[in-house]
């Protein structure tokens, strides 16, 4: 099925939803993700055709020990783990491109609140400038829930910005906040198995 | 009667091609007709004009504007300024006048401030997506301006019906965001023989799913529509607003930047929207 010619609302039938804390790759079949505060980041290598996406936060550690070091380095796995995933599909670092999304804030919990979606969209960018990888489209920020939708065989990427009623924005923070807690304590168990010296 | 029967019952109307333009509004009516027709020529369609003052006032207007004229040599004639729009700038300004004119018989202050503010953030979208489509998406960019000035026409209906369902406007207005506002506005598009390529942009606009990097005609309306600094006053109350919170959207387009461009143009964008709003 030629994928790329479908309106974006059939695509979406037919593509693979990425969950909070998750990544994919594939060559054919379409992939989706709703996005509350978290970022999601597309990968795609134009010349073997072949594209990536992932859905991941910053956890955030509060005054912990090594909370920013630890916040890093749990963005830095959700990146690698994609990047990883392509390279061992054939892709080459030098043809990548970038498009990512998300950083909303979809519950408004005061003070502070929008720097969740701020530090997420910001770690993205940052990593792939570090990385070298351009970015070639994005959209952050806003108070919207985003629903992203990605064509791994071309790279082409839709977003649509959404009304988030009370329940729907309950149930997207509901899983961000799920996947917030497994960062939290798979760093808890990482910090117990370090021996400092 | 709940919102929803309120809405259906709305689109019916429309889709009924039970759709009154008021008197002022029949003149623009006929000008878009006079433009379908393939002998149509420019002294009859000054005539036409002529019989419009506000119509015949924009029509000058913006054939003065940054985006028409870059050259600034100012013309004061209906003939010279329909000569330098052409005829396809010409039918989105009398689209423009249809458009307005939905909402002029509005019983209170309070909806009058709203399709102001709708017809602020219409003018906005027009003068965006003219220069998206010529800059960014390659598009045509006098149908991005017709697409800008039109994609609010089903919110002027709704806000046309408040007198007939008093109270419309304060309901919860989310059914209308989900495919109440397309199935109006449909209607209406089809009812003044809109373009078919507009139509299909407008199902974009509908369907919010905006292509990155955007591509067509409708990705380029869709984004004009994100970027409008001033936002739809539906939207606002469709809980769509921005509520001031910072947004940000970023292109790469040959080399260049979406903000770039948009800070380059930011005269050309300027003056076209002035034009429209008076």
């Amino acid at each position: 099925m030629d994928y790329a010619s479908l309106p974006p609302r059939e695509i979406e039938r037919h593509a693979r939803n990425i969950h909070p804390g998750a990544w994919a790759v594939e060559d054919r079949q379409p992939l989706s993700t709703l996005l509350g505060s978290c970022v999601a980041v597309c990968l795609f290598d134009p010349q073997l055709k072949i594209g990536g996406i992932n859905h991941f936060m910053l956890p955030d550690m509060g005054r912990a020990r090594n909370s920013d070091v630890d916040s890093l380095l749990s963005g830095n796995f959700a990146m690698e783990a994609l990047l990883n995933a392509l390279l061992g599909k054939g892709a080459k670092k030098v043809r990548l491109q970038a498009k990512a999304f998300g950083g909303g804030t979809i519950i408004d919990s005061g003070e502070g609140a929008p720097s969740i979606g701020m530090r997420n969209a910001g770690f993205a960018k940052e990593w792939l400038a570090r990385e070298g990888i351009p970015l070639v489209s994005s959209d952050f920020l806003g108070p919207w829930s985003r629903k992203i939708i990605f064509l791994p065989s071309c790279g082409e990427a839709f977003c649509k910005r959404m009304v988030t009623n009370m329940a729907t924005a309950d149930v997207i923070a509901r899983e961000e906040r799920a996947y917030a807690e497994t960062l939290l304590r798979k760093t808890a168990t990482a910090d117990k198995k370090i021996e400092l010296f | 009667m709940d919102i929803q029967t309120v809405l259906d019952r709305i689109a019916a109307q429309a889709a009924a091609g039970d759709i009154a333009f008021s008197a002022h509004a029949q003149v623009a009516v006929r000008v878009q007709r006079q433009l379908d027709d393939p002998d149509c020529s420019i002294e009859q369609l000054c005539k036409l004009i002529a019989g419009d003052p506000i119509l015949a006032a924009r029509t000058v207007g913006v054939a003065n504007t940054v985006a028409f004229n870059p050259g600034g040599r100012a013309i004061t004639d209906l003939k010279s300024a329909v000569a330098r729009l052409g005829f396809s700038a010409l039918r989105a300004l009398t689209a423009s006048v249809i458009v307005r004119q939905m909402s002029w018989t509005l019983p209170s202050g309070e909806h009058k401030a709203i399709s102001i503010k709708l017809w602020e953030h219409t003018a906005h979208v027009a003068a965006l997506a003219r220069v998206i489509a010529r800059r960014i998406t390659r598009q045509s960019p006098d149908a991005a301006f017709l697409a800008g000035i039109v994609h609010e026409i089903g919110s002027f209906y709704l806000l046309a019906q408040e007198s007939v369902y008093p109270g419309l406007l304060r309901s919860n207005l989310e059914c209308w965001r989900g495919d109440g506002e397309a199935k109006v506005g449909r209607a209406i598009l089809q009812a003044l023989e809109i373009p078919h390529s507009i139509r299909e942009a407008a199902e974009t606009l509908w369907s919010g799913f905006l292509a990155m990097p955007p591509a067509s005609l409708g990705d380029t309306l869709l984004l004009a529509d994100e970027l409008a600094p001033v936002e739809s006053p539906l939207g606002e109350l469709m809980g769509m607003s921005r509520r001031e919170m910072p947004v940000e959207i970023e292109i790469l387009v040959d080399g260049d930047t979406l903000s770039h461009i948009l800070a380059e143009s930011a005269e050309e964008v300027a003056s076209l929207t002035n034009a429209l709003k008076h």
